[in-house]
């Protein structure tokens, strides 16, 4: 009995656990998701974008192109996640990304001058989105940080999710309404699956 | 628990791809259907999506229209499915290559389903608020468990003050993404 006790408590415990390791974070993307879900409550806006020409004075090693890239965040004062491409010209394309403000560089074949495109859209739901889909690992140590922390929110959910339904099974004879919140969703989740399939 | 488990897991597919997400299926078929052939590609594309009876976005990047030869090409995208519908204009014979997709696409786009839905599908309609009232209950759960948290399991200043710094460093680190990147 005792051991059925502190079963219950760490199961208790992994719950409390699993919803407060990463409460802001899954707070966040919870908020963000339920905004993105009510996207017709917002006021949209286009994008608004503005090109502008900057004449190289310098000659760039387009061998080391993190660093190159890395100079002209610098440089044009620009912030936000970097990563670089290739276009069908052959002309090296460095992106700049955050929620709302995206810069696209593109570096002219004969190395001598640089277009930045600035794509803003200051927009709360647009915003909101925008932040709900940062993901992975690439952009330097802030981003494997989120990368980290969306995947502990995302094994939280699971857990958080398992260990309530154990908390429940263990009562479940007192709580027998709680049979049809488990078992509804599966059914539903199971049509989804076969319907979409 | 069914929704936790399933962006639980399709958050984790996002990161890491562990879950096929190819087309493991395509059939081919022709329809008979007469259209107006002067219409513009989105109203051409619009009605013979209705005439196909499918219900799906068209998303303009796919379009394809060859003035030259009539051939026209576009593509119809619903959750789990898609469309590919070839024809020219010079006749009424519609070529579709029906698509159907792995495990891993069909979760994400359940993720997305969950949160919004616009084609006025029933079942995707239902998926969609209860997504929302999961994401509702899943929000009130992790503040009544800050609650609990604050009432019950703390139990001196250190437990508190981890807690205060963990999240507001974690508000300081989102806003630092969100506004700086």
């Amino acid at each position: 009995m005792a051991g059925g006790i502190n079963t219950n408590r760490l199961m208790r415990q992994i719950h409390l656990t699993a919803s407060l390791l990463v409460f802001v974070f899954a707070m966040m993307y919870i908020f963000t998701g339920l905004v993105i879900s009510k996207g017709n409550w917002f006021h949209h806006q286009s994008d608004t974008t503005t090109t502008t020409i900057y004449l190289l004075t310098y000659t760039p090693d387009t061998t080391r192109l993190n660093e190159f890239g890395k100079d002209i965040k610098k440089q044009l004062n620009i912030s936000g996640r970097m990563s670089f491409r290739k276009n069908r010209k052959n002309e090296v394309v460095f992106t700049y990304y955050k929620p709302m403000v995206r810069n696209v560089v593109t570096v002219h074949s004969q190395l001598d001058s640089l277009t930045v495109v600035r794509t803003e859209n200051i927009n709360f739901h647009e915003a909101n989105k925008r932040i709900h889909r940062v993901h992975g690992f690439e952009g330097g140590i802030l981003y494997i940080i989120w990368g980290i922390l969306l995947d502990l929110s995302a094994v939280s959910m699971i857990v958080f999710a398992v260990t309530g339904f154990l908390i429940w099974y263990r009562v479940r004879s007192h709580m027998k309404p709680g049979w049809i919140f488990f078992l509804l969703p599966f059914v539903l989740l199971l049509m989804m699956i076969l319907y979409l399939k | 628990m069914a929704y936790l488990l399933m962006i639980g897991v399709s958050s984790l597919n996002f990161q890491h791809k562990f879950l096929p997400e190819h087309p493991v299926d395509t059939i081919s078929y022709q329809q008979n259907i007469n259209f107006n052939s002067d219409l513009k590609i989105d109203s051409l594309s619009k009605y013979i999506r209705q005439e196909m009876g499918v219900k799906g976005y068209l998303p303009k990047w796919e379009y394809r229209d060859n003035k030259n030869n009539g051939n026209v090409r576009f593509k119809i995208e619903r959750p789990g499915r898609s469309y590919i519908v070839k024809l020219n204009r010079n006749n009424n014979v519609i070529n579709i290559e029906e698509i159907h997709y792995s495990f891993g696409k069909i979760l994400r786009d359940l993720h997305f389903g969950g949160v919004r839905n616009q084609l006025g599908i029933p079942i995707l309609d239902i998926w969609s608020w209860y997504g929302q009232l999961s994401g509702l209950f899943a929000f009130l759960a992790v503040i009544s468990g800050i609650y609990f948290w604050f009432t019950k399991a703390v139990k001196n200043r250190t437990q508190w003050a981890t807690i205060m710094i963990a999240g507001i460093f974690s508000i300081l680190y989102i806003l630092y993404i969100w506004l700086v990147g």
